[in-house]
């Protein structure tokens, strides 16, 4: 497995756990997202510094070398499949507010996207390097 | 995964010919990650013509010697 794709699969299982440990307090709990917000936050960033911190330490060789031209060609198709994930969510979140005038609604829908999206994004980079790109 | 790509390549070949190169090596002289050795020679991902002119500079042949045209 190169050292991209590992990274790919910290930031997937980062997001999932985290991101759906914070919807589980917002949305099951009825935590106000300006509480859960931070801790959210702040898990995803020092989660994924220090699981891409040990990566780089088991191999740092790859993991200082530059992306080379497959690899940024898989970053760019896996952004491209999550930007349609993102843009769905986002004009769903506007049809429910147009509907139902619920901000928070609006707010959740439009976060979950986001973390819909970036999973979807590492999980397409782990696709995309795993078959044809 | 559909059809292979039309670009066939015989880089392991001219890689084992040439004193057992490894996949690594070959990667470091082109500017690639083994990785993607690994795919180019899986027939997973067809180079760039930057990339291929490198490969077959290394091999000291030319591109056509390296990679060929199986579409229509």
């Amino acid at each position: 497995m190169s050292f991209r794709e590992r990274s790919a699969w910290v930031m997937a299982c980062t997001l999932v756990l985290i991101g759906g440990f914070y919807l589980k307090l917002v949305i099951g709990d009825g935590v106000p997202p300006s509480y859960a917000a931070v801790p959210f936050v702040l898990g995803t960033i020092v989660l994924s510094i220090a699981a891409q911190v040990v990566l780089a330490v088991i191999s740092p060789r790859e993991a200082s070398s530059p992306v080379d031209e497959r690899e940024r060609l898989v970053i760019q198709k896996a952004a491209h499949f999550s930007s349609y994930v993102l843009a769905t969510g986002v004009v769903v979140g506007l049809g429910a507010f147009m509907i139902s005038q619920d901000g928070m609604k609006l707010f959740h829908i439009v976060l979950t996207s986001l973390i819909l999206g970036q999973t979807t994004e590492y999980g397409a980079q782990i696709f995309l390097l795993r078959s044809r790109v | 995964m559909g059809k292979p790509p039309p670009i066939t390549n015989r880089v392991r070949e001219l890689r084992e010919a040439h004193g057992q190169m490894s996949q690594a090596a070959l990667g470091e002289a082109v500017g690639v990650s083994r990785h993607t050795i690994i795919a180019i020679e899986q027939a997973r991902y067809s180079p760039s013509l930057e990339t291929g002119f490198r490969i077959a500079r290394v091999f000291n042949v030319g591109l056509e010697d390296v990679f060929g045209w199986d579409g229509d």
